[in-house]
């Protein structure tokens, strides 16, 4: 069966001992930052991603993918301990989570946690190894017309499933697309939106304007709040759950995968919703729904198997479409270029070992940090004990360093520092700056896509709808955005109403 | 009467004004037509979409009530950090990694609360040695460690 050849021959490639070695690597670097407060998964990858250009690119992007569900885990670590989600798809852990926490149970919401992860990542990584064949498959049909409907469908979802207002989202992610446009112009050699310097005729780097955007950003927002945070004192003791806490969990974890598997594939929908819609599902499921907030294990478990598994899907999209659904995974999809791997559905078939090498390592991944954060949680709380005030400084040197690193261009680092105070001003504005990610990272193909189908269909843009597979995804694009504006009209209204009324 | 929701109104102005300068430098660019595109069409294009959503925007907030003033900006983060950054860019090539380290951890400390000369000190000593270490005898990358 050509499952198990494929799994065969993904083991063959991550089981070699240096591939093991960047797992391991990637996934205790990504904890280990990870677990600092503040640092998401974003900044973590984009301050992390220079070391890997130096590898060769499945080595890479092995060490990328464990430093990414490194983070993530270690961004759930701080939501328990701290009451500080390391990003959005932990904000819903932080409530039953932390609530274990502070009643001395600790320990039995890092071990859920970290176990219902790695079920999701086991269910998840099956079903990447099951569909992306398929879909990659589907996929190279594809023409022109029905990537650039592909890639509007995915934009679109991204925008409409941020956070926030959807025309600000939607906003940025037309920022993105220009600022995608900057540089040469691939079929004019003409030099677009350069203003003139001539170091951006090959355009911006995504790893400039993730770092800026995310990373400093963050970290003057950060300061401008102040100082308080909550310093988890406590000590973790009794890792392993009680048999009542496995009794309680393991319907939550099952309920928590099978949602964020299938949240996971669709573009833009991501963790974070799925985390949400785990967490809002078990309350509701509940006999009892008061016990949610107050240190309820199912309240743990669900968000974790839910984000943990939408995290693994979330590769589907990105690896055999080439259409990255959230901002980390445009960094994995920019990342890739930069090894020289052209995203898309060939990749499967041009370079079998590294899809498979990733997909068996993802899973291997996932137990070293069951194996990992279990024993190394002491570590973890002391790194917690860091005042931010020591730790701000270090990520700005870094951040720097890396991107001059880049291309060894200091340019690089003063567009850092203007993306910095972009993201800045953007954030003060409640616009979320991962859509314009996306958007970046799309911009070049979308607009090559566009002017080849312009060009098939002689300057007609019916061809959009005429054609039944482009067709086909803009229909759902329109279905997906009517369902979410119904709703925000509706709400909407409804505020409005009651406004009225005081 | 006091316009309420500010933030959306500045988010809607300022995307505005990028769309209008996108639309204004590319339409410099060959535009060419939907079938032959040239090298403008696209950004033009945009541009324009940037103007009308911003305009969306920046109307909505002018008809809805939801009160969202402007958050106060505190500037002294935001001037050092950056300014951090920046001297770090310009002192990296001239002067070396460890100058320009030790100068960017001076001033980017300076924008945070508390700002202890020995902490500072340690600090600084403690990330140029991780940074050469790292970058330039772990990753082996050319990197001027210092020159006057």
């Amino acid at each position: 069966m050509a499952f198990f050849d494929n799994l065969a021959l993904g083991f063959g490639v991550a089981l070699t001992a240096s591939h093991l070695l960047y797992c391991l690597l990637g996934v205790t670097l990504g904890s280990f930052i990870g677990v600092l407060p503040g640092l998401g998964p974003l900044v973590t990858i984009s301050m992390l991603l220079p070391i890997t250009f130096n590898l060769e690119p499945t080595s890479a992007l092995i060490m990328l993918a464990g430093i990414y569900y490194g983070a993530s885990y270690g961004g759930s670590t701080t939501a328990i301990l701290v009451n500080l989600p390391g990003e959005s798809s932990s904000v819903v852990t932080c409530l039953d989570g932390h609530a274990m926490a502070k009643q001395g149970r600790a320990g039995p919401a890092l071990a859920i946690a970290a176990l219902s992860s790695f079920f999701a990542g086991t269910v998840a990584t099956a079903l990447i190894a099951l569909f992306a064949p398929p879909l990659a498959g589907w996929a190279l049909s594809f023409g022109s017309p029905e990537y650039f409907s592909l890639m509007l469908v995915g934009l679109l979802t991204a925008a409409a499933l941020a956070h926030g207002s959807m025309l600000k989202s939607m906003a940025m992610v037309v920022l993105g697309l220009v600022l995608g446009t900057i540089g040469t112009d691939v079929n004019s050699g003409l030099y677009r939106l350069t203003f003139g310097v001539p170091e951006l005729s090959d355009g911006l780097s995504f790893v400039v304007i993730a770092m800026g955007m995310f990373g400093i950003a963050e970290i003057v927002a950060n300061l401008e709040q102040g100082t308080a945070r909550e310093v988890f004192t406590g000590k973790v003791r009794n890792l392993m759950p009680s048999r009542r806490d496995i009794a309680d969990s393991w319907r939550a974890v099952l309920r928590g995968t099978g949602i964020g598997s299938f949240l996971g594939i669709l573009p833009g929908a991501g963790t974070t919703i799925s985390s949400f819609l785990a967490y809002a599902m078990e309350k509701r499921f509940a006999r009892d729904p008061s016990r949610f907030g107050t240190g309820a294990i199912e309240g743990v478990a669900a968000p974790e198997a839910a984000n943990n598994a939408a995290a693994q899907t979330a590769f589907i999209p990105t690896l055999t479409l080439g259409i990255p659904g959230s901002g980390t995974m445009a960094l994995v999809l920019g990342a890739l270029t930069i090894y020289g791997i052209d995203p898309g559905p060939r990749v499967m078939t041009s370079h079998p070992d590294l899809f498979w090498g990733l997909v068996v390592s993802m899973w291997i991944g996932n137990l070293m940090l069951v194996i990992l954060n279990l024993p190394l949680i002491g570590i973890w709380v002391r790194m917690l004990r860091v005042p931010y005030r020591l730790l701000y400084p270090s990520i700005v040197v870094l951040c720097c360093v890396g991107v001059y690193t880049l291309a060894f261009s200091y340019l690089d680092v003063v567009f850092m520092a203007v993306s910095g105070v972009a993201g800045y001003v953007l954030v003060k504005l409640e616009c979320e700056p991962a859509p314009l990610l996306l958007g970046f990272v799309l911009g070049p193909m979308m607009e090559e896509n566009l002017r080849r189908s312009m060009v098939l269909s002689r300057g007609d843009p019916s061809i959009f709808v005429t054609q039944p597979i482009s067709l086909g995804l803009l229909v759902f694009a329109a279905i997906l955005l009517a369902l979410l504006v119904v709703p925000a009209i509706r709400d909407k209204r409804a505020a409005a109403v009651s406004e009225g009324e005081h | 009467m006091r316009l309420r929701n500010q933030k959306d109104l500045c988010a809607g102005l300022l995307f505005m004004a990028i769309g209008a300068v996108v639309v204004f430098v590319a339409s410099g660019y060959p535009i060419g037509s939907a079938m032959r595109m040239g090298p403008g069409y696209f950004p033009v294009l945009l541009g324009g979409i940037l103007v009308v959503l911003g305009a969306a925007i920046g109307g909505r907030a002018l008809w809805t009530g939801d009160p969202a003033p402007l958050p106060p900006v505190r500037l002294r983060p935001l001037l050092l950090v950056t300014l951090s950054i920046l001297v770090f860019a310009l002192m990296l090539e001239r002067f070396g990694l460890v100058p320009a380290i030790v100068a960017t951890v001076l001033a980017s400390c300076l924008g945070g609360h508390e700002f202890r000369w020995r902490e500072v000190a340690v600090l600084a000593a403690i990330l140029a040695a991780a940074s050469v270490l790292i970058f330039h005898l772990g990753l082996g990358l050319p990197f001027t460690l210092w020159s006057w």
